[in-house]
């Protein structure tokens, strides 16, 4: 359709550039030739003639014709740059003018943005720390962790010294491998000052060197220090040198850590963590010839950089081949061990991705609602332009210069929110990885760098073209001729639909958010509520190591150094009673030992029993816990080392080797089946000891009087209290100092916050998903009370004339509210539909019922559909008041 | 003859300057003024109009003819005017220079 130029252009309604620029011309041509034909014919020549001189005095027709496209061509683009520029500050302005007129909704819509662009960034800050930044290591996809896969089917089994040596010194697949064991405290004795306790990592030389980081001030361990007799060495953590010995140069200084001397080689750059961000020393995990011959103990973890070009799966097979040589060298501890070797990332997340996948998603959901919710409102307000839009797209504006319009106005939105959502990203990120459990591997590289704004910045824009984008294309796409011909409240209800299907979505939306908040609680109300086989209320722990040097030549014993310490902790006011333990509740885990029962040889090659937990503790352990005795007795301080070894199993233990007799009289060794013998003498109650979500499990006790391996010397403290279990805490420290001033307890806790620590994952995830449900719940009551606010409006007319034909007012009310309950409804069922295919990413996260638990099914809906109602009532109660008179006449 | 480089943007100024044209006025202004001595193709002056019009020295505008017939029309813009007096001004330097060799006497 040809259009006259000046309503072309008073309605800004442009062509192609290439059109636009070969018309000019031909035209600008063509008038020149004529008119030079005209005043030729005019001085007496004939057509023919004039014509053909007009064309010679012109020259180069083609060549002219082509290089004046090209240079017009030039010019109206620059001409249509800066209109375009101009126009987008004019719908700029008018978007600016538009959104401060209305200062609630747009303060709503920025906000609504702002927390789900905020709450994206911040969860994908960590998830690009955690799964997707590379390691700071040297070439790290080539680093692999080596675990041992146990008999029982644990592929992540700690390795064993022997295994591990024979790994490193045989295999060929790798660069290099090193050993590490979980690191701990020690108490570092400053030549002036108070002992402190520091964090120790012990490592092989080798994990340097396959992690490929060297230090900034010296050196790392050489090989010749990872053998005992050359071990005296550390290396320290940028942040201790720094806080002991300031900046000057460290190297060569001598510490003493737990009363040994060690030199000090080197000091690590800042930026290295490993295994953990708090390490403050490092110090070889020293190896020698008797060490290989132990393949008993599992206690170390393996990392190993294969070489160039070697893949995991070969390494594996090689692994594989020595493991079974190993086997049949050692058949009576290695029989139904396995290798597993995997890539050294993904192992180090790979109990931390479902989590934060997880979150990433919700995250993801809130801010598609708060799209849809904005779609809803910017719709609305579309529709009142729509017969403006419709007259303009009549007279031929392209469809792209009106929908730009819109999407202005949508992209003004959304830069503010978008900008104060970073912002508010930028300022809460240290807070929200506070709150996020400790656990997470890589959780301290969290931080906003370009890839975040990048990220913000990209969903920022998405969000926009989601928000933006369908009001203009419904509101630009309608059906001209209706629109133009119909009444502007009969125009509306076309998009009325497409409203109430956004809206329908952002109620599924809502219901899947609140299913799983629901969930969640659940899962936390029956942590709080279950049996944990002992009282955990009131109990305060304190971790408690000896150091090894100044309590390990004999002149201080054990058992009389805690005797005396236990005596005096439970005759401080406030304590109930107390007693050690070589592992603390909700604690790291316990020594596992397999052990044989009398009277029954076990056939092949393993002669003992599945290993099971030992801890080691003094005769009030069960008391001060009140963990019950089911049967026989429990310790007493006569069970010492002169009187005949005892131990105490629980009921899970006796359940599985005495099902059917009493345990109480049978005997156990630790050996074999030549003794020597310990009596069972008592069978007490089932704890979950693990964690919160742990589930009851076998256990062995054995009295500390009568300990029978040096490294179970160690006991850590637990105190029952009759108050704040921490504020018992400097009167400990007392009496221990009363012992001796030279001991630093380590961590104080009350036993609750050990086992809430064990819940941290949950609770982490449950709090987020709480708080965004409960956002998803006001963002869905607000999109509904908008489209029935905006129903009531539109059909005003139609409820008067009901009313003036006599229809009950209550009717009108009921018409509202109906058509409010058919949007929850088709909204709940598709978000019951797609919470419970959904749920099952909650799996490790709730606990104790089932993901698709009936109760927050039915329960979730129910609250919806209330919300629903109130959402309703205001929009219906407006619907009653129409005045019937007011109404026709506004026609 | 043949035209010295830079007076055919010159000419075009000048004739402007008296008011927006269209291009065939401009042809037919300039052929007049020279009474043809200057031999101006058409498509040389059309490109000098549409280059000119890109540096910002020309307007132009859709307008009607004086016979009645839609013509595109160019002014002198601000720009415009002062090249042309610029441009003025060193062609009358040149063209004096020049003539006071061309025409020295002997001293």
């Amino acid at each position: 359709m040809a259009l006259p130029n000046h309503i072309r252009s008073a309605f800004r309604i442009r062509r192609k550039v290439k059109d636009q620029v070969a018309d000019d011309v031909d035209a600008e041509i063509r008038f020149h030739l004529e008119s030079r034909t005209e005043e030729l014919m005019a001085q007496g020549r004939n057509r023919r003639e004039a014509e053909r001189r007009a064309m010679e005095e012109f020259g180069d027709m083609p060549g002219a014709k082509r290089r004046l496209r090209a240079e017009s061509a030039r010019s109206l683009r620059s001409v249509r740059r800066l209109e375009w520029l101009a126009e987008l500050r004019q719908d700029a302005r008018y978007g600016v003018r538009k959104l401060a007129s209305q200062p609630v909704f747009a303060a709503v819509a920025v906000l609504t943005l702002a927390l789900g662009i905020g709450a994206n960034s911040a969860i994908f800050s960590v998830v690009h720390a955690v799964l997707l930044k590379p390691l700071p290591y040297s070439e790290p996809d080539q680093l692999v962790s080596i675990w041992e896969v146990a008999p029982t089917g644990d592929n992540h089994n700690v390795v064993s010294r022997g295994n591990f040596m024979d790994w490193r010194d045989q295999a060929l697949s790798f660069e290099t491998l090193g050993a590490y064991g979980s690191s701990g405290g020690v108490t570092f004795y400053p030549d002036n000052g108070a002992p402190t306790r520091v964090r120790v990592s012990f490592l092989t030389p080798g994990v340097f060197r396959a992690l490929g980081v060297s230090a900034t001030a010296g050196r790392t361990f050489t090989p010749e220090e990872g053998v005992p007799g050359n071990d005296a060495v550390v290396v320290l953590s940028h942040r201790f040198a720094q806080n002991q010995f300031g900046v000057g140069d460290v190297v060569g200084e001598a510490i003493t850590l737990d009363g040994d001397r060690y030199s000090v080689v080197g000091v690590m750059p800042p930026s290295f963590d490993f295994p953990q961000p708090d390490v403050d020393v490092w110090a070889p995990w020293a190896l020698d010839e008797e060490d290989r011959q132990n393949r008993r103990s599992h206690n170390l973890m393996v990392i190993g950089r294969l070489k160039p070009g070697q893949t995991l799966e070969r390494a594996q097979a090689e692994l594989d081949a020595l493991a079974a040589g190993i086997t049949e060298l050692y058949p009576e501890h290695m029989t139904g061990w396995g290798v597993n070797v995997q890539p050294f990332r993904a192992d180090l997340v790979a109990s931390t991705r479902p989590l934060l996948l997880l979150l990433l998603g919700v995250v993801g959901l809130v801010l598609l609602l708060a799209c849809a919710n904005l779609a809803n409102l910017l719709l609305a307000r579309a529709v009142a332009r729509q017969r403006e839009v419709a007259i303009r797209g009549a007279l031929g504006a392209r469809r792209g210069r009106l929908v730009r319009q819109f999407l202005t106005e949508a992209g003004l939105l959304a830069v503010l929110g978008g900008g104060l959502g970073l912002a508010i990203t930028a300022v809460g990120l240290d807070a929200f990885v506070a709150l996020a459990p400790d656990d997470i591997p890589l959780l301290d590289d969290t931080r906003v760098d370009p890839v975040i704004l990048g990220f913000a910045a990209g969903a920022t824009l998405l969000a926009t073209l989601i928000f933006g984008l369908l009001p203009a294309l419904r509101v630009t796409g309608a059906d001209l001729e209706n629109t133009l011909r119909a009444s502007g409240a009969r125009a509306g209800t076309a998009h009325t639909r497409v409203r109430s299907g956004i809206l329908a979505a952002e109620v599924a939306l809502a219901v899947v958010l609140l299913i799983g908040a629901g969930l969640l609680l659940r899962s936390f109300l029956q942590l709080q509520q279950q049996d944990y086989g002992f009282d955990r209320e009131n109990v305060m722990t304190a971790t408690l190591d000896l150091p090894f040097a100044r309590y390990s030549d004999g002149t201080v014993d054990h058992v009389e150094f805690y005797e005396a310490l236990l005596a005096r902790v439970a005759s401080i006011p406030g304590a109930i009673s107390a007693a050690g333990s070589t592992d603390l509740p909700a604690g790291f885990g316990s020594m596992t030992f397999s052990f044989a029962i009398e009277g029954r040889p076990r056939p092949g090659p393993r002669p003992r029993e599945e290993p099971q937990p030992l801890r080691i503790v003094t005769p009030d352990y069960f008391h001060t816990l009140r963990i019950p005795l089911v049967e026989g007795r429990f310790f007493t301080p006569y069970d010492d080392e002169t009187a005949p070894d005892v131990l105490i199993i629980n009921e899970s233990l006796a359940r599985v080797h005495w099902p059917d007799e009493s345990p109480v009289g049978k005997r156990v060794s630790f050996e074999g089946q030549e003794g020597p013998w310990l009596e069972i003498v008592g069978v007490v109650g089932d704890t979950r000891h693990y964690a919160v979500d742990a589930m009851p499990s076998p256990a062995l006790y054995m009295p500390h009087a009568q300990k029978r391996w040096d490294w179970t010397s160690w006991l850590n403290v637990i105190v029952r209290t009759d108050g704040d279990p921490v504020a018992l805490a400097p009167s400990f420290r007392a009496a221990l100092w009363e012992l001796d001033d030279q001991l630093v307890p380590g961590r104080i806790a009350s036993l609750t916050d050990l086992y809430a620590e064990t819940n941290a994952r949950r609770r982490f995830a449950g709090i987020l998903l709480v708080v965004f449900a409960g956002l998803a719940l006001i963002l869905g009551t607000i999109g509904v009370y908008g489209v029935l606010s905006y129903t009531v409006a539109q059909r005003a007319r139609e409820f008067g004339v009901r009313i003036a034909l006599g229809a009950p007012r209550g009717a009108v009310a009921a018409l509202v509210i109906r058509q409010g309950g058919r949007l929850a409804m088709t909204g709940i069922a598709l978000g019951i539909g797609a919470a419970f295919w959904l749920s099952r990413f909650l799996e490790s996260l709730v606990y104790g019922i089932s993901t698709t638990n009936v109760g927050v099914f039915v329960g979730v809906p129910l609250l919806i559909l209330v919300t629903a109602g109130l959402a309703a009532y205001q929009p219906a109660r407006r619907a009653t008041r129409v005045d019937p008179v007011q109404a026709l006449r506004a026609e | 003859m043949d035209l010295l480089k830079g007076t055919l943007d010159a000419m075009v100024l000048k004739t402007l300057s008296w008011g927006p044209m269209h291009g065939y006025a401009v042809t037919r202004w300039i052929r007049r003024r020279t009474g043809g001595t200057l031999r101006v193709d058409d498509a040389a002056l059309y490109q000098a109009l549409h280059r000119m019009e890109r540096r910002g020295w020309l307007e132009s505008e859709w307008g009607v003819s004086e016979n009645n017939r839609r013509a595109k029309y160019y002014m002198l813009t601000k720009v415009g005017r002062e090249h042309l007096a610029a441009e003025v001004k060193s062609i009358r330097r040149y063209t004096t220079a020049l003539f006071k060799v061309l025409e020295a006497e002997a001293a």
